[in-house]
């Protein structure tokens, strides 16, 4: 087992999870390196990977699994030589067996810009000091869905026209576009996110994953 | 640049990818190139990108030093919005240029439904339709493709065709237009004037009395790219394609691919073999298609597929056969293969019918393959019919019925699936189409069309035969717009300014509003479907076979239509 951690940014964020898979499928394929196939009627690729990204959310830490006993060092510099501009490999490293990231995760740092400059936002006082944060949401029957979502927020600041955030990933997710939005609707400003960029996972403790895994 | 005003608005749009470009193995842009062209497709991403042609000289003008190729095809409906409402011209794909900007924009015309794209694409970046009104600052419009053989319907709005073959004409083209621009005397005119000699070159405001098609002589020594751009999202056809002969062996009567494109032309097992590895290698797909007219009919497929398929299967490749035919099935072959599902162009209910379109398939070929693939594990089977052809009579339809039924007998028989049979049955309607030798047949008139879709619908429901058939209206238009003349550019572009577009596209065709255009034109569709006399709008055009051998064929299908009545 080799675990990776790859950068999905330069418009890779629009394209969505599955053909992110196909993208990571193709480029072993094209660069020689064994995979190794589950059985059954129908074998694919044994790839493992953390909680999707939502479409157009653009990534500097994402991490999967892939079983393979090809070295570490390969991976990375093979795959690298295969992969569209945007996707990057940053790290491999072996291991002896799949740490089950996606069950793993629970938290994610992401950085959100805007198109203009931001009012400032009292995050502290409207956010982080209440025990609510109610998120309203238009589900895909069209209904308007409402739910506090306070636990799955762990920081907030602001930095001029970027906002930072902290928020749970994997099974309390909370997706950063959703909260942007509901930010803004609440403070009635009118700019618009230009762009999304996940910088950390971590595990539900906290723990940085590139710490736990790859050091 | 344009695109930057919307990029961070993608996410409003359905399959963002479609527009930011980016795509592995896109080669890269040449800044400086004297020769930029834009390759269009007058269709969406995921159909494009399918599409083999484009790719073939996209790629072959990318390997010249002084030309540069890039793509843009038809943004959807919620992307042209925002386009528009943001003043975002149509772009290129790889740089986002503004598809002004480029010395040559080519469409690839693949259907004639299409034709409104091309327009809507010109619209979208703020070009004239027509050639006329296009000035010295307008980049080249030029065409090609299967459509191109007939291009008079769409000639006003194109300065030239390219007919035939596209991989030696295509860089001739650039060449001379890099020469004109480099010693400085480029003049669209003088330009046009020169290629104009150029064989398979129709330049539409000189009109040549005589036009051959390009061909390629040697297919085994024609550029094929391996390192083939990568589509961003899942495409229709998302595997490698390799072609693998051009050309077919059959005459088809309907078939207008089966003549514009003789003769066969192959390629050799070893060419097809170092291809096919290196596709494999440079793309990595899980599958490969060994793609032509009639792939069957390669002389060498046995060997080919003894030398391909250890290759492939090392590599977790499965290879694809299509437009197998029912008299060429190879059992053999199938036995490794993944058993789904088996499809048969039938295309008529008797043996009659068959002999006038020179379909040489029999009913015993069709159930003894039946036999066999029940035998080997199949469960399902695809049936296509074709709808209004020539001669046909009732019992034609009734026949397609009956051979439903037996091959639901023959499932009964011999299947060793324990699953149910899932026949499909599919019928088209037929269009009679130039350089065939049905070409000045009438088409049948819409509401038989759609009586006999009802007998059938009826008739299969009760077999508990899934039937799905394609809308008899624009198989009409389609009939109409292959194989009119320059009148039509009129009709077309006011089809398009009352909202036609996509019209390949089941839901987005507008059949009332081109029945509008063409009552605006004074053209009336019944008149145009019917049987056509005199003079053909095509007689310029040559694709290699002769209108004198063209008659004969017909005369042919007629003969045996007689032949066979005075027997009964």
């Amino acid at each position: 087992m080799v675990i990776v951690k790859f950068e999905k940014v330069n418009m890779r964020e629009f394209i969505p999870h599955l053909d992110i898979m196909r993208v990571f499928n193709m480029a072993f394929r094209r660069s020689g390196l064994k995979v190794n196939y589950s059985e059954g009627f129908n074998p694919h690729a044994l790839f493992f990977f953390c909680q999707p990204l939502p479409l157009g959310v653009a990534s500097r830490a994402e991490y999967f699994c892939v079983s393979t006993s090809e070295t570490a060092e390969d991976v990375k510099n093979k795959l690298n030589e295969n992969l569209p501009k945007g996707i990057k490999i940053l790290k491999t490293k072996t291991v002896d067996g799949d740490p089950n990231f996606a069950a793993n995760c629970g938290r994610a740092d992401y950085v959100v810009e805007f198109d203009e400059v931001l009012p400032y936002f009292d995050l502290k006082n409207t956010i982080l000091k209440k025990d609510e944060f109610l998120l309203t949401r238009i589900d895909k029957t069209g209904q308007r869905k409402t739910k506090n979502v306070r636990n799955s927020i762990f920081k907030l600041s602001q930095n001029e026209n970027k906002l930072k955030m902290q928020l749970g990933y994997g099974n309390e997710n909370l997706r950063a576009d959703a909260m942007s939005k509901q930010i803004l609707t609440n403070s009635a400003t009118h700019s618009m996110v230009k762009l999304i960029t996940k910088i950390k996972t971590y595990d539900k403790n906290g723990v940085d994953f590139d710490k736990k895994y790859f050091s | 640049m344009s695109f930057e005003k919307i990029k961070h608005l993608l996410l409003t749009v359905d399959k963002p990818a479609r527009y930011i470009g980016g795509e592995f193995n896109a080669p890269k842009v040449k800044n400086n190139a004297d020769c930029k062209f834009l390759m269009c497709f007058p269709d969406v991403y995921d159909v494009a990108l399918s599409n083999l042609g484009i790719k073939i000289l996209y790629h072959l003008l990318n390997e010249k030093k002084n030309v540069s190729c890039e793509f843009a095809f038809s943004p959807w409906f919620d992307m042209e919005k925002l386009m528009r409402e943001n003043g975002v011209e149509l772009y290129s794909l790889e740089s986002k240029t503004p598809a002004k900007q480029f010395d040559i924009i080519g469409f690839s015309l693949q259907y004639e439904l299409s034709y409104t794209n091309v327009l809507f694409m010109l619209d979208l970046a703020n070009i004239p339709f027509r050639a006329s009104e296009r000035g010295e600052e307008f980049p080249l419009v030029i065409g090609g493709g299967p459509c191109a053989v007939n291009p008079h319907p769409i000639s006003d709005f194109f300065d030239l065709f390219l007919i035939g073959d596209g991989e030696e004409v295509l860089p001739k083209l650039c060449d001379e237009y890099t020469k004109l621009k480099n010693n400085g005397t480029y003049r669209k005119s003088d330009f046009l004037k020169i290629v104009a000699g150029i064989e398979g070159v129709f330049v539409t405001s000189l009109n040549q009395e005589s036009v051959k098609k390009a061909q390629v002589k040697d297919l085994d020594k024609t550029y094929f790219p391996t390192k083939v751009i990568l589509p961003n999202l899942e495409v229709v056809h998302n595997r490698a394609v390799l072609e693998v002969f051009r050309g077919c062996a059959k005459g088809c009567r309907f078939c207008q691919a089966g003549f514009i494109c003789r003769p066969m032309r192959f390629r050799k097992v070893d060419t097809l073999i170092d291809l096919a590895s290196r596709v494999m290698s440079d793309i990595g797909y899980d599958e490969i298609s060994l793609s032509s007219l009639s792939t069957c009919d390669y002389p060498h497929l046995k060997e080919l597929l003894e030398k391909l398929k250890p290759i492939a299967d090392e590599k977790k490749v499965n290879i694809a056969l299509p437009s197998t035919r029912v008299d060429s099935f190879e059992s053999e072959f199938i036995d490794g293969a993944r058993k789904s599902s088996l499809t048969f162009a039938v295309e008529a209910g008797t043996q009659r019918l068959r002999d006038v379109i020179q379909k040489n398939i029999t009913e015993e070929n069709i159930l003894l393959s039946c036999k066999k693939a029940f035998e080997s594990g199949y469960s399902g089977v695809k049936l296509y019919f074709m709808i209004g052809l020539p001669t046909e009579t009732e019992e034609d339809v009734k026949e397609i019925i009956s051979l439903t039924k037996k091959i639901k007998w023959t499932y009964k028989q011999y299947a060793t699936n324990k699953k149910s049979l899932r026949l499909t049955v599919s019928s088209s309607v037929f269009v009679p189409k130039p350089f065939t030798p049905f070409q000045r047949e009438g088409q049948m008139h819409l509401e038989e069309v759609m009586k006999t879709q009802n007998y059938l619908k009826f008739e299969l429901r009760k077999l508990g035969v899934k039937y799905s058939y394609h809308d008899a209206k624009s198989s009409q238009i389609e009939a109409i717009l292959c194989r009119s003349g320059r009148e039509m550019s009129n009709v077309i572009e006011d089809a398009y300014r009352s909202g036609c577009y996509f019209d390949a596209w089941t839901d987005k065709f507008h059949y009332d509003k081109w029945i509008e255009a063409l009552k605006k034109n004074g053209l009336d569709p019944n008149e145009l479907t019917r049987e056509l006399k005199g003079e053909l709008p095509w007689n310029n055009i040559s694709v290699g076979v002769s209108q004198e051998f063209l008659e004969n064929e017909r005369e042919k299908a007629y003969k045996l239509r007689e032949e066979q009545s005075e027997s009964i």
